[in-house]
C-alpha cells in the first residue's frame, strides 16, 4: 500500500501542476471577461446619455422651428443653434463610441436622419426669411420635420433597446463564468486540502520508515554482535563455486587464521579444510535426505594441520538471494578427548572383568574339581567332619562363581548398547512366570492383570521380571497360601507395573539397602541369592528413564512397582 | 612315543583344568586316546609335526580337538585360525574351552569357524557332563574325509 502511495506521488504532482496551470489561464480569462463587461456597461450607458441629449437637441430644434414659424421672430431661433452646436458634437462622440459596436446600421441612420433634419431646419429658415411662407407652407414644413423627429426617435429608441437587450445578454453571460469560478475556487480549496492531506500522509510514511530503517539498523548491528561474537564458528559457503562468502571470529579463531580476509573467497579445498572426504559425501547425502545435518561430528583441519574435533549442524539456505550451505560447528575436541579417554578406560575395564571372570575361576574350579575328587574318590579315608567340610567347600566355590556371574553381568548393564523395540508385557510376564514357577505353578495362586505394552530393550526388561518374579516367589515360599498379583496403573503420563506378593516382606528401615549391589536383608540360610537382583532390576530401570521404589511390611508381603515412559502410537 | 593312535588333542595351560579334564575323560573311557600339550605353540609342533612331534606323521588324523583360549605364547584363537585355514586341518572339529559363556570371544571363535564350545564349569558334576556331552558329541560327529 505504501509502495503504492509514494509511486503515486510524482503522477500527483504532475497531475495538480496541468490543473493548477489551467485554473490559472480559466481564472485570468474570467477576469478579462469581467473587464470586458464592465467596458460595456459604461459604453452602454454613455450611448443611451448621448442619444437622450442628441433627442433633446432634436425636440429644441423641432420646437425652435415652429416657434421661428409660428411668431416670425429670430429669437426663437436661439435655442436652434445652440442645439445644432451641441448636436455636431455629441454626434461625432455617439460614431466614435458606436464604432466598434454591433448596432445593426442605426447609429449611421440616425446620422443621417440628424443630418437631414439639420439640413431641412436651415432650408426652412431661409425659405421663410426669402418668401414668407404662408401659412399651408408653414403647416407642410412643420408636419414634415415632426415626421423626420419621430423617425429620429425611433432610431434613438431602436438603438437603446439593442444596447440594453446586449448589455443584458452579457450580464446573463456573467453570471455563468461566475458561477464558473465559484466552482474553480471551491475545487482549488479541495484540491488544497487534498494536497495537504497527501503531504501529511507522505510525512507518517517517512516517519515510519525512518523508524524502520533504525530498527533494521539495530538488527543488523544485533545480527552482527550475535555473528561475531557467536561461540559457535560459523561459515558461509556458496553453492555455486563452493567458496566461502563469510565466516565469523570463532571460525576464524579455531582454524588459526589471523583474519577472515584470509579464507573468504577460497574454497575448503583450497584450504585443505577437510580431513575425511567421506565427511563431506555422508553430509551431502543427510542434506539430500533431511535437507539439514544436525550435530554431526568431523574432524577438521587448521591453518598449520592440527585436526580437530567439531560438531556441525549444516542447513542449505538462500543468504541475500545467493544459495548457500550454512554451517554452525562447535569445537568438541575437549569432550572428544575425554570420550576417548572413557572409551580407553571402559575398554580397560572391560579388559579387567574378562580378566577377573577368567582369572578368578581357575582357582575356583580348581578348588571346586579337587574338592569333589576328594569326595567322590577319598571318602572312606576322610571321616566326617572332614566329607562335611569337604562339602562346604564345594558349596563356597560354587558361590563365589555366582557371585562372579553376578558381577559381571551387572557391569555389563552398564556398557551394552540399548536396541529397544516395542514389549507386549502380557505375554512376557506370563512366559516369564511359566518358566520361573514350573513345578510350583499349582501351589501358588498367580493373579496377572491387563499390562500395556512398553518401549525398552526386552531381554533387559525380561531380567527385571525374572528378578522380581524369582523374589516374589522365593520370599512367600514359606506361607501356606502363596499369592502373587502382577498389575499395572497409569501415573503422570507413565505407566506404572507392580509384583505384589504376601511373603515375608522386609523392614523399611533398610529400605535404603534394598537395591544396594551385594545388600542382603535376609540372612543366606532363611533365603539363597547373592543379593544383586534388585541393583540390576534398578540399572536396568532407570536406563529406560523409569523409577524403581517399593513398599513393605515384615511378615505381610512386599510390593515392587517400576514405571516406564508410556508407549508412543505410531500412526502411520 | 606311538601318537598315531591320538584322536584327540587337548590344549590346556592351566594343569588343574588339565587334571580335571583328563580324570572326566578317563571316567568315559576315553583319556587312553588324549594327548595334552600345555600352549599354542606346542599344539601347532603338534600338528604341523614339528620340535618333538617330527617323528608324528602329518597323515594320523585326529578326531577333535579341545582348545582353551588364554594361554601364553600362541593363544587358543590363533591356533584356531591356523586350523581352519589349513586345508588339512579344517575339517577337524575344534571344541573351545572357556571360562564364561559371556566371553565375547565366542562369537569370534565361531566367525573363525570353531564348532563348538564348553564353559569350564566350577560345578565339577557340570563339567564332568559337559565332557560326557562332548564325547558323544564326538561320536556322532562327521569322520573325517580321508576314513571314508
Amino acid at each position: 500500500m505504501k509502495r503504492i502511495l509514494e509511486n503515486f506521488i510524482p503522477f500527483l504532482f504532475v497531475m495538480l501542476s496541468a490543473f493548477l496551470i489551467a485554473v490559472f489561464f480559466l481564472v485570468l480569462s474570467n477576469i478579462k471577461t469581467l473587464d470586458e463587461t464592465k467596458n460595456l456597461v459604461e459604453e452602454t450607458y454613455t450611448i443611451i446619455n448621448l442619444n437622450e441629449d442628441v433627442l433633446i437637441d432634436v425636440i429644441s430644434i423641432e420646437s425652435s422651428i415652429r416657434g421661428f414659424l409660428l411668431v416670425d421672430s429670430d429669437s426663437f431661433l436661439k435655442p436652434y443653434e445652440n442645439s445644432i452646436k451641441n448636436i455636431e458634437s455629441k454626434l461625432l462622440l455617439l460614431k466614435m463610441v458606436t464604432e466598434d459596436r454591433d448596432t445593426d446600421g442605426k447609429a449611421d441612420e440616425l446620422q443621417r436622419l440628424i443630418i437631414l433634419r439639420i439640413a431641412d431646419t436651415k432650408n426652412s429658415i431661409i425659405n421663410h426669411k426669402q418668401n414668407n411662407l404662408t401659412i399651408e407652407q408653414k403647416i407642410k414644413i412643420t408636419l414634415e420635420g415632426k415626421k423626420l423627429s419621430d423617425k429620429i426617435k425611433n432610431v434613438i429608441q431602436e438603438i437603446n433597446s439593442r444596447q440594453l437587450a446586449l448589455l443584458a445578454q452579457r450580464k446573463h453571460d456573467n453570471i455563468d463564468s461566475d458561477t464558473n469560478l465559484k466552482l474553480i475556487v471551491g475545487v482549488l480549496i479541495l484540491v488544497i486540502l487534498f494536497l495537504i492531506l497527501v503531504g501529511f500522509a507522505i510525512l507518517k510514511i517517512q516517519q515510519q520508515k525512518n523508524k524502520l530503517t533504525d530498527e533494521l539498523k539495530k538488527s543488523n548491528n544485533l545480527f552482527s554482535t550475535l555473528f561475531e561474537h557467536n561461540p559457535a564458528c560459523i561459515s558461509l559457503v556458496r553453492i555455486s563455486d563452493h567458496k566461502i562468502i563469510k565466516v565469523n571470529n570463532s571460525f576464524v579463531d579455531l582454524l588459526g587464521y589471523s583474519s577472515a580476509d584470509e579464507i573468504i573467497g577460497k574454497s575448503e579445498n583450497d584450504l585443505n579444510l577437510i580431513v575425511e572426504t567421506s565427511d563431506v559425501e555422508a553430509i551431502a547425502k543427510l542434506i539430500q535426505e533431511n535437507q539439514i545435518v544436525k550435530n554431526y561430528e568431523m574432524q577438521v583441519r587448521t591453518k598449520n594441520g592440527t585436526l580437530i574435533w567439531t560438531s556441525a549442524s549444516i542447513i542449505m539456505m538462500e543468504v541475500e538471494n545467493i544459495p548457500c550451505v550454512v554451517s554452525v560447528s562447535m569445537d568438541i575436541n575437549a569432550i572428544k578427548k575425554s570420550e576417548e579417554k572413557l572409551l580407553a578406560v571402559n575398554r580397560e575395564l572391560e579388559a579387567f572383568s574378562y580378566s577377573v571372570s577368567h582369572d578368578l575361576r581357575a582357582p575356583l574350579r580348581a578348588i571346586g574339581g579337587y574338592a569333589t575328587i576328594l569326595i567322590e574318590d577319598y571318602k572312606d579315608v576322610i571321616d566326617a567332619d572332614g566329607n562335611g567340610f569337604l562339602k562346604s567347600m564345594l558349596q563356597s566355590s560354587k558361590t563365589m562363581g555366582n557371585l562372579i556371574d553376578d558381577l559381571l553381568a551387572f557391569s555389563r548393564l552398564g556398557r551394552s548398547e540399548m536396541v529397544v523395540s516395542e514389549i507386549d508385557m502380557n505375554s512376557l510376564v506370563k512366559t516369564v512366570v511359566f518358566e520361573q514357577l514350573k513345578n510350583d505353578a499349582e501351589k501358588i495362586d498367580i493373579q496377572i492383570l491387563n499390562l500395556p505394552s512398553a518401549i525398552g530393550q526386552p531381554t533387559l526388561i525380561k531380567q527385571v521380571w525374572v528378578n522380581l518374579i524369582s523374589n516374589a516367589v522365593k520370599y512367600s515360599q514359606h506361607k501356606p497360601n502363596q499369592k502373587i498379583e502382577i498389575s499395572s496403573f497409569q501415573k503422570n503420563g507413565q505407566t506404572v507395573y507392580f509384583i505384589k506378593d504376601n511373603g515375608v516382606g522386609f523392614d523399611m528401615q533398610y529400605y535404603n539397602k534394598l537395591f544396594g549391589v551385594f545388600q542382603r536383608l535376609h540372612s543366606k540360610e532363611e533365603f539363597e541369592g547373592t543379593g544383586i537382583g534388585l541393583a540390576i532390576v534398578q540399572k536396568v530401570i532407570s536406563r529406560h528413564n523409569g523409577t524403581v521404589w517399593a513398599e513393605s511390611k515384615i511378615n505381610e508381603g512386599s510390593t515392587f512397582y517400576f514405571s516406564l515412559p508410556k508407549i508412543k502410537i505410531k500412526t502411520k | 612315543m606311538n601318537f598315531s593312535d591320538i584322536e584327540i588333542l587337548f590344549v590346556e595351560d592351566s594343569m588343574d583344568d588339565a587334571t580335571l579334564t583328563i580324570r572326566a575323560l578317563k571316567k568315559g573311557g576315553l583319556a587312553n586316546k588324549l594327548h595334552h600339550v600345555k600352549d599354542g605353540a606346542e599344539a601347532l609342533d603338534f600338528l604341523y609335526c614339528k620340535g618333538v612331534y617330527t617323528g608324528r606323521s602329518i597323515n594320523d588324523h585326529l578326531k577333535v580337538i579341545l582348545l582353551d583360549l588364554k594361554m601364553p605364547k600362541v593363544s587358543g584363537m590363533e591356533v584356531l585360525e591356523k586350523v581352519k585355514s589349513d586345508p588339512l586341518f579344517k575339517s577337524i572339529p575344534v571344541v573351545i574351552l572357556t571360562s564364561s559363556k559371556e566371553d565375547p570371544d565366542i562369537k569370534r571363535c565361531y566367525e573363525l569357524g570353531a564348532n563348538s564350545y564348553i564353559v569350564k564349569p566350577v560345578d565339577s558334576d557340570n563339567f564332568f557332563q559337559a565332557i560326557k556331552d562332548l564325547s558323544f558329541y564326538w561320536m556322532i560327529s562327521n569322520q573325517p574325509p580321508h576314513h571314508l
